[in-house]
């Protein structure tokens, strides 16, 4: 059965037998989702996660039309996106909601950054640290722009920040819809940064 | 294979030895005769020095936790929809500019990008094969429950149309190209020279004549959007402002279905509006200002979600137009206010503040930004922020009705901070 079939079959029939073959066909996409939000909103509770894979297939199925809507046959990909928003939309709920109740405020408008957890900062920078990298910063990206063509200046900065500072993987940035680039494309542009900044930072003695 | 010891070191190599992340190409990994190589070379010595001494440098600037966030910062979802490729390349641009420069959303994007990955690793993989989900009567118990439940929701809606099929396209027919025939072919030379004259001419003349008729008898936008703002001020369905209206009071509140409306109680300035877009938008469907204008006249008549997809469209052909930007937030706003789920109105709002913020961080004075930030700020119960805003708005508009509206909604807004 192709996908367009399927979700017809499941939104515009609610076949058990297509609901079923929907639950084994998205089961790996949605359980991955659920299982790297949960961990990063810090639980292994493989109950847990069971509930919440349970949980996100019983919201697909609670509007059928919004299935249908989200589908378009040309761009089957943007619905997997769609799949694995709502995935961690519903898991980024619980955990606001878990997080709410504990606060006792009833409210469940934590942010994102509220409920999950980021890998360890490697130590604390005093004020002058934070002094000495803004302005080691400002001095980077002047070289860097002071190098590159105007054309894809902007993309190729983006791309050195995401990787440098935020810790953005090659193949994490190539996914980004204005990247248009390969992983290799975007290693490319990272090693060609480098390379600029090798070289000019060696001349002038920065750092 | 081993490495020619007289070779100079690859970018690769140097970007192994100054111990640079696994993911960028490690290349050949001969490590020890590139660090030979390295000691008895002046010149890469010098350049691995160089190396190191960078990425030491790039590993100081790190950053890995979400630092605060700021009013000019997206809303959240933004960096997950991202993520999972739900963005347009256009919105995708704006957004990326932003997350590249700041340690709020940096990291969220990171972590977003982490979880939307679509390779499962095998340790994920392994995992997720323990899970009782994985198991048959699980899957077929948890489907029949989802075809109940999509059963009943079916049953209470109405049928929707079914989705355009990949294989409903029939093939495409190719026209025969039909050899070009001329029943002047052998007249004499006045005759073909005349006929060779009058059939550009005649082209050129109708096109003249549809011109000036297209010309004379294209609405004018500026009129239709005066008509548009008179509507406004007639129905004000919300409390956000409209630029370029003036003052009305608010007569109905949001989230009243749109088909409850009827449009003969809608006004006459918004029908006439209404088919002056109609008539442009035939001649000209992708003209975003038009589209601006047709979004204006939905908002007033409840459509919001209608509204949000053409601005976001006039949005990504006029990137920089303040207009549209206020007119974007306040149709998510609006939108916000009918959505049941409180996380999709949370994200409403957000993306309505983002849009504010962004008119105001060029143009801090735009009053009807201002006016409308502070209703967002009070949704979003930041009661400080809308004090702030309508403080400021009073400071540049002392004294319209608009004013006495911003003096009385700035009054109950302390109310409700104190009694917080």
């Amino acid at each position: 059965m192709s996908l367009d079939e399927l979700i017809r079959a499941c939104a515009q029939e609610g076949d058990a037998a297509a609901w079923e073959e929907f639950v084994h066909r998205f089961h790996e996409l949605i359980a991955g989702v659920v299982l790297r939000t949960t961990r990063r909103c810090g639980s292994n509770s493989a109950t847990l996660i069971q509930d919440l894979i349970q949980e996100t297939y019983l919201k697909i199925c609670a509007d059928p039309k919004r299935l249908l809507a989200e589908f378009t046959p040309q761009y089957p990909e943007a619905f997997y996106g769609y799949l694995k928003v709502v995935t961690s939309n519903v898991v980024l709920d619980y955990f606001r909601s878990q997080r709410s109740r504990k606060r006792g405020s009833g409210r469940s408008e934590s942010s994102i950054d509220e409920v999950i957890t980021f890998s360890e900062p490697t130590g604390t920078r005093d004020a002058e640290q934070s002094v000495h990298l803004e302005i080691l910063m400002k001095e980077i990206d002047g070289i860097l722009r002071a190098s590159l063509d105007a054309e894809g200046q902007e993309r190729d900065l983006e791309i050195f920040w995401l990787y440098y500072r935020y810790g953005l993987s090659a193949a994490a940035i190539a996914r980004l819809p204005s990247i248009s680039l390969t992983v290799k494309g975007v290693e490319s542009v990272l090693q060609r940064l480098k390379q600029v900044l090798c070289e000019r930072l060696a001349r002038s003695g920065v750092g | 294979m081993t490495r020619d010891p007289q070779a100079h070191l690859s970018p690769e190599e140097l970007a192994f030895l100054s111990g640079e992340r696994e993911s960028v190409s490690s290349g050949d990994r001969d490590r020890q005769g590139a660090e030979v190589h390295a000691e008895t070379c002046t010149l890469c010595g010098s350049r691995l020095r160089s190396h190191r001494l960078l990425q030491a440098n790039l590993r100081n600037l790190a950053v890995t936790v979400a630092a605060d966030q700021k009013p000019v910062c997206p809303p959240e979802q933004t960096w997950i929809d991202l993520a999972a490729g739900l963005s347009s390349v256009i919105e995708a641009r704006t957004f990326l500019e932003h997350a590249s420069h700041c340690d709020h959303c940096g990291p969220i994007l990171r972590a977003a990008s982490e979880i939307m990955n679509p390779e499962v690793s095998d340790e994920e993989r392994e995992l997720i094969r323990k899970l009782p989900t994985v198991e048959t009567t699980w899957q077929r118990r948890l489907a029949e429950k989802m075809a109940r439940s999509s059963a009943e929701q079916l049953h209470r809606e109405p049928a929707t149309p079914a989705i355009p099929s990949t294989t409903d396209e029939g093939p495409k027919t190719v026209a025969e190209k039909k050899p070009p025939t001329s029943a002047l072919m052998g007249s004499n030379w006045l005759i073909s020279n005349w006929a060779r004259w009058i059939f550009p001419l005649g082209a050129a003349a109708v096109a003249c004549v549809v011109f000036l008729y297209m010309w004379y008898f294209t609405p004018s936008l500026s009129s239709t959007n005066q008509l548009i703002a008179q509507a406004y001020t007639e129905l004000r369905p919300f409390e956000a402002r409209f630029m370029g209206a003036e003052y009305g009071p608010l007569r109905e509140q949001r989230g009243e279905s749109e088909q409850s409306r009827s449009r003969m109680a809608e006004p006459v300035e918004l029908l006439q509006a209404d088919e002056r877009i109609g008539q442009a938008l035939i001649r000209h469907p992708q003209d975003s200002r038009w589209l601006q204008s047709k979004a204006r006249i939905e908002m007033l008549e409840g459509k919001y979600q209608a509204a949000v997809e053409k601005l976001v469209k006039a949005q990504s052909a006029r990137s920089q137009d303040v207009t549209i930007q206020i007119d974007l937030a306040i149709a998510y706003y609006a939108r916000a206010g009918t959505q049941r789920d409180t996380a999709d109105k949370t994200s409403d709002y957000q993306r309505s503040l983002h849009w504010l913020n962004m008119v105001l961080s060029k143009n801090p004075d735009e009053a009807v930004a201002l006016f409308n930030r502070a209703i967002v700020h009070k949704e979003l119960k930041q009661y400080a922020e809308a004090t702030s805003d309508w403080q400021h708005y009073l400071h540049i508009d002392p004294s319209s009705r608009w004013a006495d509206e911003a003096a009385r909604e700035m009054q109950k807004t302390n109310k409700n901070s104190e009694t917080r």
